[in-house]
């Protein structure tokens, strides 16, 4: 197999790093994004990451920073920082497929706000990144399969595979993506980067287009915690400014022991997640065994939500122009017609009793940890419906019906050299505590 | 009435055409199954008796006021 995951040693330094030297004058915007093409142009024929880049328009952006940095005007750290959008972000004037032959030629009018705050930061548009049809169904056979840049037989994951393969095979320092039901955070722990949910409401989703309103949200994929922070700043139109890793001594970390076990559960996933743990309390944490009463039950629920969402969002489309879809895509929002209105509130109310059940867990600890996904990266991403995608999202999808704050960091391999990640949730808007946990985990196992 | 009885091809035609969607019968007995799983896992739900516990808006706004 060949892994993709390392190279020209630059384009795959920390953005503070890298942020630092444009500013000493030993580093310009224009010649890592320059860099940065040269190497979408030689691993994206491999890895299929981008679905369209944008040259031109990024060393424009690229050359306007340098001009800014060069006479003293600093937007922060992502100023002439090379980035991804996932392909269901609206960019002006650039197409925006969402991976799909019904949008294979929308160019939008407008952006999406965090593009617009995006470019406040001054951040580098490279290329709008590959994704399941719709963010929700499979990949469509017009646009093809992302693969995993640690082996390219593999999936990067969905729905965001795009944006993690391009962020780890060092095609951009950070990509935005959307999770609904863990498709940021399970791409991202395939493919051995940080990968985070912020709480629902957090970032804007105006110019995005949604899968399931409910359960969307946006946000960014980088190597590390530290960057990934930089980018949500950005996203949120904060001036990026690096924050500090969480001290683990002393710190209460809730331990799910149900999403650690399960009979889908791989044994190096455990064994990994295990001495993580036991690194963490060398390090002063505190692990405290949690429960979640009724957790079980939100298995069957997350598909009960998004699919009568998917299908109202589809209704046109579905009925003038089926063939467009992929099959699989296609009966997902088929489903959604048939779920009884009951059916989905009752799976509303389930979101607010389950929300109330992690409150009262969050009461114990400051954070509760889980692997992110059963498994390493698969040959393909299971479809949502059916007990595989069901057990892919067990870990993730409770953090979706609950909107609370969840990361995903790399945190081992196993002995075939995949990636192995490792969820942090904390309690809603604590998404600062989420990523300082995260970084504290990656700087004690680094 | 809070049931719609046993699953199968013409329910689910039934079903979909109430929201606007005409299934054939073949794309119709391809959605048996699982929307068969998710009405079994409504089952579930319908046993913590929710009651009136709202279904919109953030769902940590109330609950965190009551957590229990």
């Amino acid at each position: 197999m060949r892994n993709l995951t390392s190279g020209d040693d630059l384009l795959f330094a920390p953005i503070a790093e890298v942020a630092q030297r444009y500013r000493k004058g030993t580093l310009s915007p224009v010649e890592v994004t320059e860099r940065t093409l040269a190497r979408i142009a030689q691993c994206n024929p491999i890895l299929n990451a981008f679905i369209t880049v944008t040259s031109d328009v990024a060393l424009a952006a690229a050359q306007q920073a340098q001009r800014e940095l060069a006479t003293g005007v600093d937007r922060g750290l992502l100023h002439g920082i090379p980035i991804a959008l996932k392909d269901l972000v609206d960019t002006a004037g650039i197409r925006t497929t969402c991976g799909s032959r019904i949008l294979a030629d929308h160019v939008p009018t407008g952006e999406a706000r965090i593009v617009r705050h995006l470019q406040e930061a001054g951040a580098v548009l490279v290329g709008k990144t590959n994704l399941l049809e719709f963010a929700y169904g499979i990949v469509h056979p017009d646009f093809g399969p992302t693969a995993n840049p640690y082996d390219p037989a593999r999936t990067a994951g969905g729905s965001s595979g795009g944006s993690a393969a391009a962020v780890a095979a060092g095609l951009c320092f950070a990509a935005v993506g959307t999770d609904t039901g863990g498709s940021i955070r399970i791409p991202a722990s395939y493919c051995g980067i940080a990968g985070f949910k912020p709480t629902y409401d957090l970032v804007s989703l105006d110019g995005i287009f949604p899968l399931s309103w409910s359960l969307d949200h946006a946000g960014p994929l980088a190597r590390t915690s530290a960057d990934a922070a930089l980018l949500l700043d950005a996203m949120l139109g904060r001036s990026p400014t690096a924050c500090l890793a969480a001290d683990l001594r002393g710190m209460r970390l809730g331990i799910l022991a149900a999403h650690r076990e399960g009979a889908e559960m791989e044994a190096a996933m455990v064994e990994t997640f295990d001495s993580c743990c036991r690194a963490l309390a060398q390090a002063g944490a505190q692990l405290i065994p949690v429960t979640i009463p009724d957790l079980a039950l939100a298995d069957g629920v997350l598909l009960s939500v998004i699919a009568p969402e998917a299908a109202l969002i589809h209704t046109e489309w579905i009925a003038t122009q089926p063939e467009a879809y992929a099959p699989l895509t296609r009966q997902q929002i088929e489903l959604g017609f048939a779920i009884p209105t009951l059916v989905h509130l009752r799976a509303q109310q389930y979101r607010r009793h389950l929300t109330a059940q992690f409150l009262h867990a969050f009461r114990q600890v400051d954070a509760i940890l889980s692997p992110t996904a059963p498994w390493v990266a698969p040959a393909e991403d299971p479809a949502v419906v059916g007990d595989e995608g069901m057990a892919e999202a067990r870990r993730t999808a409770p953090y979706n019906l609950t909107g609370l704050p969840a990361l995903t960091v790399n945190i081992g391999y196993d002995p075939a050299g995949l990636p192995i990640g490792l969820q942090i949730a904390t309690p809603p808007r604590r998404d600062e505590l989420c990523l300082e946990i995260g970084m504290a985990v990656e700087t004690l196992l680094r | 009435m809070d049931t719609i009885g046993p699953i199968d091809t013409a329910t689910v035609r039934r079903l979909a055409a109430r929201n606007g969607l005409d299934l054939t019968a073949e794309r119709a007995t391809d959605l048996v199954a699982p929307l068969q799983l998710l009405l079994a896992a409504d089952e579930e739900i319908k046993r913590l008796a929710l009651g009136t516990l709202p279904a919109v808006g953030l769902p940590w706004r109330e609950a965190d006021a009551q957590p229990d």
